[in-house]
């Protein structure tokens, strides 16, 4: 990506701060929350975290473990990248505590920092300053994608229908679910991706949610139902479909048409303008209709979509959410819950909100897919 | 991400039941009521050690009383209650969105005394105000590596599955470093591997280097992990360095012993087991005439620039046992 891409990123995230009235950020990168550092640095961090500072005017300053300076040099957008020393932080609080200190210093993912790193930052600013939470802020920025960002996750689409074309080669009866999460882990790796988040689960209709595989060996008739989620370039994009072994039963097939008819109602109402909460109440009002509303709420299911990018799991699709979703914002739309048709049943699809609507990002149809055996 | 084969306690509660017993005495030295544990997807591995809890996905605590049983205390769904229960030792599992309400409930059912946090450096700043804060009529205590420190000498159920992730490690390397293929194919050949043979979870590298194509894997079995790292084009001069080093590993050992046995030019680092999962990176550094404790497990790693050799070892009787290459190559 280039330094045009960094300038319109730190330009939507410095009118963001002024509107949050926030003087600088300080953009914090734990292990299993990268995203923020992507976004600013156009880096793939390994270590187990990273720093970026970014003032309201001027150049940005990283602060990164020694196996991750080589990421920052190879993306070009940060040439100022110093030492990060977990035991003290000693270059980020010198450089906190030698210059103009902001009065108001937005840290994202400032709800997961650590104790030591709190209190040594705080310490660099002293009492004049004050520590504010900046996830929400950069939640905000990351939502509309640039065009460079959507090509990323239009190759990810790619990678990703592979995966599922590989996940199904897998299934047959005998094999476990761990050795089909294997294969198609090898298939999406080979294709480049560089990480992948899934959920698997088989069996009947007794099957309430997903989680990582078992040694459960695969049944006829069982349904597999999965979440596969693969990253390429720092992007991620996910899949949610379910495959009968054998004929679908018709059981089977009254659950899909009910997930089906309400992924097509969620993604009729999404255009430019809508909320979360419009997209979740439209999928959910086709539960209701047909008598299975208590399946949408907490006890059975989490949300019924989310916001894809540089995390796999931006903007909640529930009702009560009133983000809008702006062009640009990309979302998968998935109505997965528990129900007693078949058990728990995923389908849903990534897409690109459009001011009249959406474009996809997978062409992998959205059918109950049997596997002959 | 972890996605690979978490299995239940099966017949070894009773390993999990003596770690928990281990941790209170531990309490009942510092004069700890309870002890919370904080554990995020990216670094859990002493919740799991207690209760075999896989947290793959966001954040939770595990609070240990010194009488009763363990909780899981966590933002996670309840829908995933009876997974964990299934496949943990624990069986009493609370969710709120609110973590620190959630803490504070349990705490107030526990009769007085103070509250040890495990680790309490690492965990959230806010989670801990917002503890300190509702419960303010606590003492609260840190309890630095009070798990950590139990988990270096492996007891017999983890050496038997390090063993296990050496393997996995091993069949790994041998998968991407045998091929021709791009680094792509390469990952992807070790990643089958070891998620075909049981991995809980796979981190893996391949990267061209000045000195050819460098591939490093780090695979969790079960609860415990071990490391590995390859040239695929082969260097002879940093092998040679290598074999030296871990030639001279064996119990009480000393790293700067090691770092004389390589030689110049290159440096020698360890990493206890315990530590792979967040690649040393939370660690002290070791003092360099601390010597290795026996029966522990280390990743011995020898180094030029960005390019090293690793391995992971357990330390037993006089010698030290390759777990992530064959006895006919580490010879």
């Amino acid at each position: 990506m280039n330094l045009a891409e960094r300038d319109w990123r730190w330009a939507r995230v410095r009118e963001q701060m002024a509107a949050d009235g926030v003087d600088a950020l300080l953009g914090y990168a734990p292990g299993w929350r990268r995203e923020d550092l992507r976004y600013l640095a156009d880096v793939q961090l390994n270590g187990s975290f990273a720093f970026l500072y970014l003032p309201a005017e001027g150049e940005a300053t990283a602060f990164a473990l020694a196996k991750d300076r080589e990421a920052f040099a190879a993306a070009r957008w940060v040439t100022d990248v110093r030492d990060l020393d977990p035991s003290g932080l000693v270059q980020l609080v010198g450089m906190l505590a030698g210059g103009q200190r902001p009065q108001t210093l937005g840290v994202s993912h400032l709800e997961l920092l650590p104790l030591g790193f709190r209190d040594a930052i705080a310490a660099s600013l002293g009492g004049a300053s004050r520590l504010v939470s900046a996830t929400r802020l950069m939640s905000a920025v990351r939502l509309v994608k640039s065009g460079q960002e959507l090509a990323r996750m239009r190759r990810c689409g790619q990678i990703t229908d592979a995966a599922w074309d590989a996940l199904l080669g897998s299934l047959r009866p005998g094999a476990t679910e761990y050795e089909v999460v294997a294969s198609t882990e090898a298939a999406l790796k080979r294709l480049g991706a560089t990480d992948n988040f899934m959920l698997i689960a088989s069996g009947g209709a007794d099957v309430r949610g997903m989680t990582p595989p078992s040694s459960r060996r695969l049944e006829p008739g069982d349904m597999v139902r999965t979440e596969l989620t693969p990253q390429c370039d720092g992007y991620w994009t996910q899949i949610c479909r379910s495959a009968v072994l054998g004929q679908a039963s018709s059981a089977q097939r009254a659950s899909f048409e009910l997930f089906s008819e309400a992924l097509e109602a969620g993604l009729a109402v999404l255009r430019a303008g809508v909320t979360a909460h419009d997209v979740a109440l439209a999928e959910n009002d086709v539960f209701r209709s047909h008598g299975l509303g208590e399946y949408c709420t907490a006890q059975w299911t989490r949300v019924r979509g989310h916001g894809h990018g540089a995390h796999l799991d931006e903007v909640a699709i529930v009702e009560g959410e009133d983000t809008v979703l702006e062009a640009g914002s990309v979302v998968i739309v998935h109505p997965n819950t528990f129900t007693p048709l078949a058990g728990y049943h995923v389908l849903g699809d990534p897409v690109v909100v459009t001011d009249d609507g959406w474009e996809p990002l997978l062409a992998t149809p959205r059918v109950l897919f049997e596997i002959e055996i | 991400m972890k996605r690979g084969l978490v299995e239940p306690v099966g017949a070894n509660a009773d390993v999990y039941q003596a770690r928990v017993e281990r941790l209170r005495e531990r309490m009942r030295h510092a004069g700890v009521e309870v002890a919370l544990l904080y554990g995020d997807v990216y670094r859990s591995d002493d919740i799991a050690h207690l209760t075999n809890l896989c947290i793959y996905w966001n954040e939770g605590v595990v609070a240990v009383p010194t009488e009763g049983s363990a909780a899981l205390l966590a933002k996670l769904s309840k829908r995933v209650h009876p997974w964990m229960r299934r496949t943990s030792t624990l069986t009493d599992l609370r969710a709120s969105q609110q973590l620190p309400e959630l803490i504070g409930a349990y705490l107030d059912e526990r009769r007085a005394g103070q509250v040890g946090l495990v680790d309490e450096r690492w965990w959230p700043a806010p989670l801990v105000d917002g503890i300190r804060s509702t419960h303010s009529d606590r003492a609260y205590v840190d309890m630095p590596e009070a798990v950590r420190t139990e988990r270096i000498v492996p007891d017999a159920l983890d050496r038997a599955d390090i063993r296990r992730a050496g393997a996995l490690v091993r069949a790994g390397l041998g998968a991407a470093v045998d091929g021709n293929g791009t680094p792509a194919e390469r990952i992807a050949e070790l990643e089958f591997a070891a998620r075909a043979g049981g991995a809980r979870d796979v981190i893996a590298r391949c990267l061209p280097t000045a000195f050819g194509l460098h591939v490093e894997c780090s695979v969790q079995f079960a609860n415990v992990w071990a490391h590995g790292s390859r040239m695929a084009d082969g260097d002879s001069a940093l092998e040679a360095a290598f074999a030296a080093a871990s030639a001279a590993l064996a119990p009480e050992v000393t790293l700067a012993a090691l770092q004389r046995a390589a030689g110049d030019g290159v440096l020698v680092s360890l990493i206890s087991h315990t530590d792979i999962a967040t690649d040393g990176d939370l660690m002290v550094p070791p003092n360099s005439a601390d010597s290795l404790p026996p029966g522990g497990a280390f990743v011995l790693r020898v180094g030029r620039g960005a390019v090293r050799l690793a391995d992971t070892y357990l330390l037993a009787g006089s010698s030290s046992e390759p777990l992530t290459r064959s006895l006919e190559a580490a010879a």
